[in-house]
């Protein structure tokens, strides 16, 4: 009896066991698709986000609200934004990196991997310069950032290509369901085949080899590898699925919320605080 | 960038860099440079933040940084650097850093 009680104690208390949500903690998954293409996924929060040519947009209102600060606070030199069209090329990338750089299941670019492995095309900037006015101070400088989030509802104009700007800091990321963690396994499985071993696939594209700054065969490698299994588990299509479950619930649960966010954007892009 | 994360092994002792005024309520937190997810700041003393919020530091002597999991902004007296997931890029090591947003 002693034994029995000792086993039960050891099983509670394995590692994950009290992580590890019950499956009727899960939300029921619709129709599972097959998808072997960044472009099929689609979200349920999508439409409460704005594209990506309105986050350009928005960007260009929280830096003149910004510009307009420094001015106010007698700061004679002028901020230089970077080339447009570059901006706009980061923003449309910020808004497919919701599935080509999932937060749950990692990169997904079939388009990109046998050249790129798990990096930017040159055409998609990872990052973007605006140059701040020299004669600035530092309180003035982080005033006018604020004042720009202000125009924003206090949020920066990327913010809004993430789900996590939503209400409530957005749907939960589900990489601890069941179904998940099952296709995740045999994803593990694959890549073991190919010779690649990763806990899981955020791991394998934020593998600390990729830093340098020129792609490696060896990235190469294992991108596609990592991209070939995910099409043979389908590890995509459930992780879109499952996502969608938990979406669905969210927005079924912050509904109101979700409206009034979208009309407070809506009216940020028109100058509407 | 690879280079640049292996400077954690002298962040600890590194006395260029100078941390600040963390003026904001928010979650954003420095932690220990552990885990390829966190933002890196590389530096003397390369110093590394998770998750979601607007802080402001005083960063000094930065040359680079890598985004790990995470989009935001950079900024610095001369600059403000919108970065992406899973990003390296250069700093100039005179311009201090005096806020960051993690997404």
């Amino acid at each position: 009896m002693l034994a029995m009680a000792s086993m039960v104690a050891l099983t509670a208390c394995a590692p994950g066991a009290s992580t590890r949500p019950s499956s009727e903690q899960e939300p029921p998954l619709g129709a599972v698709a097959k998808i072997e293409s960044s472009s099929q996924v689609k979200r349920p929060t999508d439409s409460f986000l704005p594209s990506a040519q309105q986050i350009g947009i928005l960007d260009k209102v929280s830096m003149a609200a910004a510009e307009g600060c420094f001015v106010k606070n007698g700061v004679t030199g002028t901020a230089k934004a970077g080339n447009p069209a570059e901006a706009q090329a980061f923003f449309n990338g910020l808004v497919a990196d919701r599935t080509i750089r999932s937060d749950l299941w990692g990169f997904f670019d079939e388009r990109t991997v046998k050249t790129y492995g798990y990096s930017r095309p040159a055409s998609v900037p990872g990052t973007i310069t605006e140059q701040l006015p020299p004669d600035s101070s530092v309180d003035v400088t982080r005033k006018c950032m604020d004042e720009g989030r202000a125009a924003l509802g206090g949020h920066d104009a990327d913010q809004f290509a993430e789900p996590k700007v939503l209400p409530a800091g957005g749907p939960k990321v589900p990489s601890q369901d069941s179904r998940y963690r099952a296709v995740v396994d045999q994803w593990k499985s694959c890549m073991n085949e190919h010779g690649f071993t990763y806990e899981n696939p955020l791991a394998a594209m934020l593998d600390r080899r990729w830093d340098g700054g020129t792609v490696s065969g060896e990235q190469i490698a294992t991108a596609t590898a990592d991209v070939q299994c995910k099409v043979a588990t389908n590890l995509v299509g459930v992780g879109a699925a499952v996502q969608s479950a938990y979406d669905q619930q969210y927005i079924v649960s912050h509904r109101s919320e979700l409206d009034a966010f979208a009309a407070a954007w809506d009216g940020y892009l028109r100058g509407v605080r | 960038m690879r280079k640049l994360k292996k400077t954690i092994g002298v962040a600890a002792t590194a006395a260029a860099l100078t941390l600040t005024g963390i003026a904001s309520a928010n979650a954003i937190n420095r932690v220990d440079c552990t885990d390829n997810n966190y933002l890196w700041l590389s530096s003397a003393a390369t110093t590394c933040w998770a998750n979601a919020g607007t802080v402001n530091v005083k960063l000094f002597g930065v040359y680079g940084f890598s985004t790990g999991q995470n989009a935001g902004t950079i900024v610095s007296l001369h600059r403000r650097q919108v970065f992406s997931k899973n990003g390296v890029g250069n700093w100039d090591k005179n311009d201090t850093v005096t806020q960051l947003t993690i997404n």
